[in-house]
């Protein structure tokens, strides 16, 4: 699909003044184009860094192609801007090593992560590699929360994590699978132990 | 029949290399030769001999004759007179098993039969043949070389035939027939100084054109070698793939070159980087091949994030995480407790563990308490809890601020 086909998703009309404000046009891997606020894009210090570094001018976003994001599909970078557009000009959280984190749920995000696990995962991700800190706070707790009141037998279906047997299974066939003789040449060292000899030779 | 024939020239070859040089630079004497062998061992005799080298052959292109600057009369008369000996006793023994070198195209079976002879001779017979050279040998085996640790007891033999051939050759044909058993170890050496040996040279490479290669002293072999090279700029942090590119870039162009771009690149900041900078977005490429999949599992995020998760997760909560899974409770344990105080009670019929006013109990049976509340109904519900303890406890980042121990035996929950 070529860029001038794509659809163009407008990700705030609202939020679009006429003022002078720029806006950076973003391109995810299937070519799905946004435009994003230079505000909200300081929500992503990886974004921020890009333009940052790129110094467009506001003719140079419009004449030059858009920024592609090619790991990011459409449906998960709509989610992330819309976030950011929410959430522009706040101040980004700082970590000050306090445990246990709380966080609060916003309602707008709350509303936002209402969504199917495969999507929250891929928007989990996509804020962990733009650097989207509160989001990933959100999306974190979101998922912590999902763990709550589930014993560790449920938490492996939610989570699709291995058992301890499972792992160790796992683990056996892979080092089977490379080196097959290992095995052997253990059993073998093994026995020997056994019968008392101390080495090979 | 031609590589039949050819093993023992190649076996020559291989043991007496430096013998060659040696019998190059003197030819008179077997000395040299010898010497060539032991040269690090009997620093005395090597000098005599390498003396003598150099007295005739003042060009020889062994580096053994160099030492001859300090000469020992006394012991150079002796070695001489010794090695007059070895003249007179070894070709008999010698002669019959080099000379199938140079008869190699007349008829290959013979040579074959001879040369396998002498290098199957036992070793009772090596002593007899060599004895006079296992005289001088005794001599100088005060010290032990690496060369002569290496080389085989065969060697020693063949040695001693070229030896042989060396004081032999007094024609440059006799030579060259000796030098063709010889020449594979001998021409690497040798191959700029000497034409004779050059003629030798493609007489070998003629008939045995990998030989050659096999007997090649490790030292030369490894920087020619494609792969160790491909090696060494892989371990120079260059691409193996692309020699060419090293060579352009670190040999072929000038460091003037260098100069005249790096202003060019600061002319334009922002273009050549803004560049970059979108062709590394484009790189990194994080996507998981499970994302395609529709279901996710919580070990394809980064570390980093389900460190996240926990961090965001209560305290009993971590607790239950540490057993769903091996790596989930590697993890867990690897982070701050996110709990200040710990308070320990323990029943008759069960264990109460607070974490920061939440109450985690283990018992044998179900109690009914508040929801938010953990029960643990095990039979072996001590070491539950115990276990639970431990693991926070042993936690190197835990830092509490208040820790209670209460043993109330007598108290029974109802």
């Amino acid at each position: 699909m070529s860029v001038e086909n794509a659809p163009v998703v407008d990700v705030d009309e609202a939020a679009i003044p006429v003022e002078k404000k720029m806006y950076y046009r973003f391109e995810s891997n299937d070519k799905k184009e946004f435009r994003v606020s230079e505000l909200a894009i300081q929500q992503s210090e990886t974004l921020n860094r890009l333009v940052e570094a790129m110094g467009y001018t506001s003719e140079d976003v419009e004449n030059k192609p858009a920024i592609a994001i090619e790991n990011i599909d459409g449906k998960t970078l709509k989610l992330v801007f819309q976030w950011c557009e929410h959430h522009k000009g706040e101040a980004i959280p700082v970590d000050d090593g306090s445990v246990p984190k709380i966080v609060e749920i916003p309602e707008f995000d709350a509303k936002l992560m209402d969504i199917d696990n495969g999507l929250l995962f891929k928007l989990i991700w996509a804020a962990d590699y733009l650097n989207i800190v509160q989001l990933l706070n959100v999306s974190c707790k979101k998922v912590a929360n999902m763990a709550q009141g589930k014993t560790p037998a449920q938490l492996r279906r939610v989570y699709l994590l291995p058992s301890d047997e499972e792992d160790e299974a796992a683990k056996r066939a892979a080092q089977e699978a490379q080196d097959p003789r290992a095995r052997e040449v253990e059993e073998e060292f093994e026995e020997r132990k056994r019968q008392g000899g101390n080495s090979f030779f | 029949m031609s590589e039949s024939a050819e093993k023992p020239c190649d076996s020559l070859a291989l043991l007496g290399d430096y013998d060659y040089d040696e019998k190059e630079a003197s030819p008179e004497a077997s000395e040299p030769a010898h010497m060539g062998i032991n040269e690090k061992t009997d620093i005395e005799v090597a000098r005599a001999s390498s003396a003598e080298a150099d007295s005739e052959q003042p060009g020889s292109p062994v580096s053994g004759p160099d030492h001859s600057s300090i000469l020992l009369d006394e012991k150079k008369s002796d070695d001489e007179s010794k090695v007059k000996s070895i003249r007179e006793d070894e070709p008999m023994e010698t002669s019959s098993a080099y000379r199938g070198g140079p008869c190699l195209s007349e008829d290959s079976s013979d040579d074959d039969s001879d040369d396998e002879d002498d290098i199957r001779k036992s070793p009772v017979d090596r002593k007899q043949n060599q004895s006079p050279k296992q005289e001088l040998e005794d001599e100088a085996t005060s010290a032990v070389d690496i060369n002569s640790k290496l080389e085989s007891p065969k060697t020693m033999d063949e040695t001693v035939g070229m030896n042989y051939e060396k004081v032999k050759s007094d024609s440059p044909e006799e030579s060259l027939d000796c030098d063709y058993g010889e020449k594979p170890k001998s021409s690497p050496l040798e191959q700029p100084t000497s034409p004779k040996i050059d003629k030798l040279m493609e007489c070998n490479s003629a008939e045995k054109p990998e030989k050659p290669s096999s007997s090649e002293p490790v030292v030369q072999e490894k920087p020619i070698d494609p792969e160790n090279f491909d090696g060494l700029l892989v371990m120079s942090g260059e691409d193996s793939s692309s020699p060419k590119q090293l060579d352009d870039n670190s040999v072929d162009m000038p460091k003037s070159h260098e100069r005249s771009k790096s202003p060019e690149q600061s002319k334009k900041p922002l273009e050549q980087p803004n560049e970059n900078l979108l062709t590394v977005m484009g790189q990194l490429n994080l996507t998981t091949d499970d994302s395609e999949k529709g279901s996710p599992s919580l070990s394809d995020m980064p570390v980093d994030v389900i460190a996240l998760i926990i961090e965001r997760s209560d305290y009993k909560q971590q607790l239950i995480l540490r057993k769903v899974s091996k790596s989930l409770r590697a993890l867990v344990d690897k982070l701050k407790p996110a709990c200040e105080s710990i308070c320990f009670m323990y029943f008759k019929n069960s264990i109460n563990l607070v974490f920061d006013e939440q109450w985690v109990m283990y018992s044998k049976d179900v109690f009914e308490g508040p929801s938010e509340d953990i029960a643990v109904a095990r039979d072996d519900f001590e070491k539950a809890a115990f276990d639970d303890l431990v693991s926070t406890l042993k936690n190197p980042r835990l830092q509490l601020e208040y820790f209670h121990n209460v043993l109330l035996c007598e108290v029974v929950f109802y």
